[in-house]
């Protein structure tokens, strides 16, 4: 090989050759079914990954609505289960029991109980109950 | 008369693998020997190849079927081939063994062909990757010297001084070796 000192404007064949020898290349069908495959493979797998992208998205939806309806059913059911509240009236104390004409009455009972330390409280205290 | 190559990017950007599977027929031997050519060995060369018709086909969506498809294909497999060759540099550069240095060439024709590859192999991994794609393209391929710029991106003076340079540096390399079996 004899060396060249101009810019390159024609091949060089014996560079060429060289390259040519070097370079071989075999199986081209094997190559190009393999990089199909491939190509095939990828797209299944974009597939996936738009599924997957859509994944996080899909779960906290899910775990909204899931949140959204345990508390609604809930607040349903505590609805239904909770006693009907009697509707307290003034007439439900100790003072009522006291002052009642008729027969003590299982609310009046209750409200004397839960009411009894406030009433008693506000009873004035002799000095020789002390 | 075969498709052109941009109406067959077209066709293929709209989800026609068919057309895609002409380009890889059309494109598999050029782009496994310019691979080949910055790699060193065959199988490195077939998995930049592939990796390069894959990265072609995940975004041809930003191919425009307005330009050149050639250019734009080549550049991809050379980005690919070039990111594989540096990550085995150390493979690739690994210089000639003694035993195969100072073999004589032997009466078997296969095995002096063997000896040439190898010794190609080391003097092509003495130059830069552009001289080497430069070289390749230039005087393998038959490119032009505007469509190397193109895939290098470089100007057209850079790859005239690409291949000089090469192609200087490979006989340098092959020198000592003249007349052995070349």
């Amino acid at each position: 090989m004899t060396e060249q000192h101009e810019l390159p404007v024609e091949r060089d064949p014996e560079i060429a050759a060289l390259l040519r020898e070097h370079l071989v290349i075999h199986n081209e069908d094997a190559f190009v079914a393999s990089v199909l495959t491939r190509v095939r493979a990828d797209q299944r797998e974009s597939s996936w990954d738009i599924l997957a992208r859509w994944a996080p998205l899909g779960v906290a939806a899910t775990v909204i609505l899931a949140l959204g309806l345990g508390v609604l059913l809930g607040w349903e059911i505590r609805q239904e289960a909770a006693p009907p509240v009697a509707p307290t009236t003034s007439s439900n104390t100790m003072a009522q029991w006291v002052t009642s004409p008729g027969p003590v009455t299982n609310d009046i009972v209750l409200a004397a109980v839960l009411d009894g330390d406030r009433w008693l409280g506000a009873m004035p205290i002799s000095e020789g109950s002390r | 008369m075969p498709e052109p190559d941009e109406v067959l990017a077209q066709r293929a950007q709209e989800g026609d693998e068919r057309a895609f599977e002409d380009l890889v027929r059309r494109y598999a031997a050029q782009a496994r020997r310019i691979a080949l050519s910055i790699l060193g060995t065959p199988e490195d060369a077939d998995d930049a190849a592939q990796e390069g018709f894959l990265a072609v086909w995940r975004h041809l969506d930003r191919y425009d079927p307005e330009r050149a498809f050639r250019p734009w294909f080549l550049r991809i497999v050379v980005n690919a081939a070039t990111d594989l060759y540096r990550r085995r540099r150390v493979r690739a550069a690994q210089p000639l063994r003694d035993s195969e240095r100072g073999r004589a060439a032997g009466p078997d024709r296969e095995t002096d062909r063997a000896l040439l590859r190898d010794r190609l192999r080391a003097a092509l991994a003495g130059l830069t990757d552009r001289q080497r794609v430069a070289v390749t393209m230039f005087d393998l391929e038959g490119y032009s010297h505007a469509e190397i710029a193109a895939v290098l991106q470089v100007p057209e003076g850079t790859v005239r001084s690409l291949v000089f340079h090469g192609r200087r540096n490979l006989r340098r390399a092959l020198a000592p070796y003249q007349g052995e079996g070349t």
